[in-house]
């Protein structure tokens, strides 16, 4: 990649492309290459915090893969909310940001109050929705009760625990609404309008013109989406701590368990290089597909 | 070994050892022989006001108020040493980060995993201190709570904020009266136990359940202070469920097997998932306002010295009873008390030692331990003032019991210290779960649960092991 | 509430000219919304309303929406037992410069990654994003080391000025994707102008970016406000505490008489200035505004 064979204008290119980049590279440099480099070593030794760490290979990976029984409860809860969550957040999100797009009555209100929910603060958050999926009085399960029928038990059943999650993930998307507002903004109007010259009905326009011109910011939510969704962390922390029976059990609260709990940060930074080989490998699954459905206009050379 | 302070001595026996004020003396005789007083490397001049840090991880208003009314009360009085208070909300991650970084707090309390920093050297050892201190001695706690913060014959805490009897059985008048119950006749066996379980616990039309009677989660006070839940069950059936002169755990046996069993026969009756529905909506700390026992949805629960001034705010409307915590059957004349709490301690690379120290012996006193129970109703460890007579603890009913089950208790059990605590606790965890849930057999369980315990032990401290 | 109900009759009167098919489907797009707005504001409802309650009221079954009384008193009682306008002074002073930091930074670096070509340009915006992937519980004990021997622990550098280096590459990924939506032909004619890159990245690129940038510096915002793990370890004494510790210093005693009131209480103020710098940011949000016409 860096062979001496550039041309003059790619080496101008080069330096100010570089140039551009300066401020991360440093900020690479002092903030993020010793804390990575250093969790990759405490991966390879047995680390509490509290005493040296002692170097063992690669005996953490190998337990973590052979013998630990909860690692691998936690990586099928934690691939099924990334593959359930992720999509189901994405579509919901943009279904919303295209209706909060239209003109209406009262858009600035419609659009704060679809917003609201992520400003909400985790224990808030976490509070109410223990009451919406109380079994005893939530609001949906003392209307089944006064109906004579048995509740649902939402979050504390291991088969609906994380269908629930996934539920108050789709519910609290403002972040990517509002980058899918600002993405709608690219959205031509002259190009709606050739469209429906042409013919096209509402559906075709938004499948074949709002929806091209927004891949790159659909592109952008999958891939942090998914990278989010896979260190999924407080409102299980808060909401059903792991259960029932280990089935909200996910990566991030059994790392942060090991870390801080068990004491055993050599393992749980191996936990964290397998998330990091994970996650990678689906970010790169996902950029090579892009190719393929996501448009730029300024790459069009 | 958790250490059976007075069993096999008879309770009379205890009472008299308690009232000569020997029973401390024969406690002292556990600990390693005290150094002579080092105060040589004390420069300082004598004028000179040297600033400690503190870090608490109690908030809220009223325990807000209590850290503040310790702090000023310390930095009133005429001393060298003044306290600068820091409330930290999430302890373990900044007291890791801190002391990793060599940047710890001078003294420390709340809440983090104490054997943990104990068995790693992350705490001083402060048996020098305690032994040549004016101001307290080892026989000023209650018997069993220094035990509770030592590790390998040394003294790491001293019991300064909250620490105390932690296991009576506390019931709802009103259900177990409309029960047709009679509390002067409280269950002593697990068996009598499950006939209340199944006297109380009510179901609607639907066979939703509506109250239960009572939830083994709710023994020690479910997923509360981590320091001794997997020992409850263990002591019910009389065992010592780990030995630390061997490093080794003692769960692969048939009492703690038999105790599984008790478990599950409970959370059956109610039914598995309807027992989870039930924890998910009313769970949480026990004493909470919105947790089952205030909200008149359980019957009863196993809790501690703190419930009677919680449930008075929690549960204003509602009145409770107090006994003592049901056994297996073959000990049904055995009254068993265990006691805990939270340490004060002083994290390794501290400098100012003294000057920490000297703070530490202030909350341990009475005047700070008035100011916290004032505004909190906290107990604190110190012995004098576990006398059910004294007026202030006419405030909340049925706190004399705790006070007066310390001295009445056959066995009195100090919290054992692990130093995988926190590994312990997600095991016992796990077990209990795949017990109720059908996924092992209790047996099984018990096994599994001994090998991962013994394999994790030796894994971190292996030089313990033997 | 009454608002959004009250919107409906008030919404549909413009549209009795059109055809009656148009009013129904105007009608019903309208009561879907309000439906919608009902689930997404309930909870954000619920919290205001238990701002409001006496303790009790808190956990009755059913639960009260509307609190009788209506204890006003929550407020200046919960912000009082803190020092809330100290708190809100921190991290107003730190939202800001995280923003600034954000922007100046984000701009820079998106540009180097979207709109120029050179060697080697892939590979680093990979390592760039893969930053994201390492979880901050194993990164945060070498973080802390690092921020003690710069030292800067007990200020706010560990928490600013990273983000004058861009050290979250979750906006440097934002904010290159809309760069890379922005048609090519416009920057190659301002190079054919003579103009330097950094010209173009302000003169034309910056103002059609304008969505993008508020997205960002909104979304930063919000980071700075709830941010709770950072200021917990760098920051050693009460004065220095942002409103996300304040906020928690509420929850860590759960047997509390007023606990909830209180937090809600607080939480609500919190969030109030969040909403209404959403409020404006969302007005940048106008069909259309930035390429209308360019390539018609």
């Amino acid at each position: 990649m860096f062979s001496l064979r550039l041309t003059r204008s790619q080496t101008r290119d080069l330096l100010k492309g570089l140039a551009f980049i300066s401020p991360w590279l440093v900020g690479f440099a002092g903030f993020v290459l010793y804390p990575i480099a250093a969790s990759a070593y405490y991966s390879l030794t047995r680390y509490d915090v509290l005493r040296p760490a002692r170097f063992i290979g690669l005996e953490n990976y190998v337990e973590l893969f052979v013998k630990d029984e909860i690692f691998h409860t936690v990586l099928g809860n934690t691939v099924y909310l990334v593959l359930i969550g992720v999509p189901a957040g994405l579509v919901v999100a943009f279904l919303l940001a295209s209706l909060l797009n239209r003109e209406m009555k009262l858009r600035p209100f419609f659009r704060t109050i679809f917003f609201l929910p992520v400003l909400v603060p985790a224990v808030a958050s976490a509070e109410v929705w223990r009451w919406v999926y109380n079994t005893s009085y939530g609001v949906i399960n003392s209307v089944i009760k006064s109906w004579g029928m048995a509740v649902i038990p939402f979050i504390s059943s291991v088969e609906l625990a994380k269908p629930s999650l996934i539920l108050i993930h789709v519910w609290a998307q403002g972040a990517a609404i509002v980058i899918f507002l600002a993405a709608l903004q690219d959205v031509p109007r002259s190009l709606m309008d050739a469209a429906e010259v042409d013919g096209a009905n509402a559906l075709q326009r938004f499948w074949h013109v709002t929806i091209p011109i927004c891949t790159p910011a659909i592109l952008f939510v999958m891939l942090t989406g998914m990278i989010g969704m896979f260190q999924y962390f407080t409102l299980g922390w808060l909401l059903t701590g792991g259960g029932p029976n280990e089935s909200t059990e996910f990566f991030s609260l059994y790392l942060y368990r090991n870390a801080f709990q068990f004491f055993k940060m050599g393992y749980a930074s191996a936990q964290a290089w397998i998330l990091f080989v994970l996650i990678l490998l689906f970010t790169l699954l996902i950029f090579r597909s892009s190719a393929r459905w996501v448009y730029y206009a300024g790459e069009s050379d | 070994m958790n250490r059976v302070l007075e069993n096999p001595l008879s309770r009379r026996r205890f009472l008299q050892l308690g009232a000569a004020g020997i029973g401390g003396a024969a406690l002292a005789a556990c600990a390693p022989a005290a150094a002579p007083a080092t105060s040589e490397e004390d420069t300082m001049a004598a004028d000179e006001v040297v600033t400690i840090s503190w870090w608490h991880a109690w908030g809220g208003t009223t325990g807000m108020a209590a850290m503040e009314g310790v702090a000023a009360a310390f930095n009133e009085e005429d001393r060298n040493v003044k306290v600068e208070r820091l409330h930290v909300t999430e302890m373990n991650d900044k007291l890791l980060a801190a002391i990793a970084g060599g940047t710890p707090p001078d003294v420390g309390v709340c809440c983090v995993q104490y054997a943990e920093l104990y068995s790693r050297g992350a705490v001083m050892a402060i048996d020098d201190q305690i032994d040549s201190s004016e101001v307290i001695g080892r026989d000023d706690f209650v018997s069993g709570l220094l035990e509770s913060m030592q590790w390998q014959g040394a003294t790491y805490g001293v019991p300064g904020f909250e620490a105390g009897p932690r296991y009576g059985l506390m019931y709802n008048k009103a259900i177990v009266d409309e029960a047709g119950l009679d509390p002067a006749n409280l269950p002593r066996t697990w068996d009598e136990m499950f006939e209340w379980h199944v006297e109380l616990t009510k179901f609607d039309d639907a066979g939703n359940v509506e109250i239960v009677g009572f939830d083994p989660r709710d023994a020690t006070a479910g997923n509360g202070p981590a320091t001794n839940i997997p020992q409850f069950w263990a002591l019910t059936y009389g065992l010592d469920m780990w030995n630390d002169e061997s490093g080794t755990f003692n769960y692969d046996n048939e009492q703690f097997v038999s105790a599984l069993r008790t478990i599950k026969r409970f959370t059956d009756h109610v039914g598995v998932q309807q027992m989870e529905s039930f924890r998910s909506s009313f769970g949480g700390w026990t004493q909470s306002p919105s947790a089952s026992f205030p909200s008149g949805v359980q019957a009863m629960i196993v809790t501690g010295y703190y419930a009677p001034g919680e449930l008075t705010h929690s549960a204003p409307d509602k009145e409770f009873g107090v006994g003592w915590a049901p056994v297996s059957d073959d000990r049904s004349d055995v009254t068993f008390q265990n006691v805990g709490g939270h340490p004060m301690y002083i994290p390794n690379g501290v400098e100012q030692v003294d000057a920490a120290f000297e703070f530490i012996e202030f909350c341990s006193g009475e005047k700070a331990q008035n100011v916290i129970f004032d505004n909190t109703g906290w107990l604190g460890g110190r012995k004098a003032l576990y006398d059910p007579e004294l007026p202030k603890y006419q405030r909340y009913e049925n706190l004399d019991w705790f006070l007066q089950s310390v001295n009445e208790a056959d066995e009195l059990w100090a919290c054992p210290v692990i130093p995988i605590q926190g590994f312990v606790n997600q095991e016992r965890s796990r077990t209990y779960e795949s017990v109720i849930f059908g996924d092992k057999e209790p047996e099984q369980a018990a096994a599994d649960m001994q090998a991962a315990c013994t394999e994790e032990m030796l894994k971190q401290f292996p030089e313990l092991v033997g | 509430m009454q608002r959004v109900q009250a919107a409906v009759p008030a919404a549909a009167t413009p549209f009795t000219q059109t055809t009656p098919y148009k009013a129904v489907q105007r009608a019903l797009f309208y009561v879907l919304m309000v439906v919608l707005a009902l689930v997404f504001a309930g909870p954000l409802l619920w919290m205001f309303s238990t701002s409001l309650k006496t303790d009790p009221q808190v956990y009755t079954v059913p639960p009260i929406w509307i609190p009788n009384p209506i204890r006003l008193i929550n407020y200046p009682e919960a912000l009082s037992s803190r020092p809330f306008g100290t708190y809100a002074y921190n991290t107003m002073r730190y939202a800001l410069g995280a923003v600034a930091g954000a922007l100046i930074s984000n701009t820079l670096v998106a540009y180097g990654f979207a709109r120029i070509r050179w060697p080697g340009r892939d590979v680093f915006f990979i390592i760039c994003l893969a930053t994201m992937m390492i979880p901050f519980q194993v990164r945060m004990i070498p973080l802390y080391l690092t921020f003690k021997n710069l030292g800067w622990l007990n200020t706010y550098m560990p928490l600013i000025v990273p983000t004058f280096l861009a050290v979250n590459a979750y906006y440097t990924f934002l904010l290159r994707q809309f760069f890379l939506t922005i048609p090519s032909e416009l920057s190659d004619a301002a190079r054919v102008d003579g103009c330097t890159e950094l010209g173009i990245l302000v003169r034309i690129i910056l103002p059609l970016a304008k969505p993008a940038l508020a997205v960002i510096g909104l979304l930063q915002f919000m980071f700075a406000w709830d941010n709770y793990i950072g200021p917990l370890i760098y920051l050693n004494a009460e004065s220095l505490y942002p409103i996300a510790l304040g906020l928690q210093q509420f929850r860590t005693m759960f047997q509390e008489k007023l606990m909830w009131p209180y937090m809600m209480a607080a939480s609500t103020a919190t969030v109030a200035p969040v909403i209404i710098l959403y409020f404006f940011v969302q007005r940048t949000f106008v069909e259309g505004i930035s390429i209308t016409g360019l390539k018609g």
